[in-house]
């Protein structure tokens, strides 16, 4: 199984009201392994593990599956590594009839 | 939900056209129609492309992307057939959502031989290429078997 860690950046941008896909939880990077069953569960239950370092002072990031998540993660990266225009310009250029 | 279809990756363009000219065409309309029907392509079923959703459509010469009811049946290949007597080509995409703007993408990852003569890489694994550095671009992957 494959999980993906998005960026504490990442994720405000696709989230900003820091809504969390359920079952969440919080926890430490050693907690992650001592915890693996438990995690893998709430993983393939489409939830969700908000990362902290070890000394608790950084937010890491949020491990998910999550496919909309995951999508919307994606879709925010290609826009802002300009692989993709805004959606707003995206919507203008297919009502245009510029796009394939 | 709108479905836009995402502007073609430059290796893609370079695919199509390597493509003969009515190959292309044909591929051309294929990507068209999936701003309408954009679950028109089966699953992929393994690996990364698999786990995120990305689909395939299979063409060759004979095809007519336009034919959305089936009025003409399509060239279909026999089970006692070697897989690369059917449709040579393959589009391979993948239809991320951003269901807050409800807009779904079609990103279109390859468009290639689905059984090329090796080292010519497949058209998944060309895909799975350029899937990749989309997915690494915002998180870093764990896996577990």
């Amino acid at each position: 199984m494959n999980a993906y860690l998005i960026s504490r950046a990442a994720y405000h941008r696709i989230m900003p009201d820091d809504g969390l896909p359920h079952p969440a939880t919080g926890m430490r990077l050693s907690e992650l392994r001592e915890h693996q069953a438990r995690v893998i569960e709430m993983l393939e239950q489409g939830g969700a593990i908000i990362v902290h370092t070890d000394d608790g002072e950084h937010l890491l990031g949020v491990l998910t599956r999550d496919r909309r998540l995951l999508d919307e993660a994606a879709i925010a990266a290609m826009i802002d590594a300009g692989n993709l225009p805004p959606l707003h310009e995206l919507i203008a250029m297919d009502d245009r009839g510029e796009l394939p | 939900m709108r479905t836009l279809i995402a502007p073609l990756h430059p290796e893609v363009q370079q695919e199509l056209q390597l493509l003969d000219r009515k190959r292309a065409e044909i591929a051309r309309r294929y990507i068209r129609r999936l701003a309408l029907e954009p679950y028109l392509g089966a699953r992929v079923e393994r690996g990364l492309l698999a786990e995120h959703g990305c689909r395939r459509i299979y063409f060759d010469h004979d095809d007519r992307p336009d034919d959305l009811f089936r009025a003409r049946r399509p060239t279909l290949r026999r089970g006692d057939q070697d897989p690369s007597e059917g449709p040579r080509w393959r589009i391979v995409y993948w239809t991320p959502e951003a269901s807050r703007s409800q807009i779904r993408l079609v990103v279109i990852l390859a468009v290639a031989a689905g059984h090329p003569t090796p080292p010519t890489p497949n058209a998944y694994e060309l895909a799975t290429r350029r899937l990749e550095p989309l997915l690494d671009a915002f998180s870093k992957k764990g896996g577990s078997k």
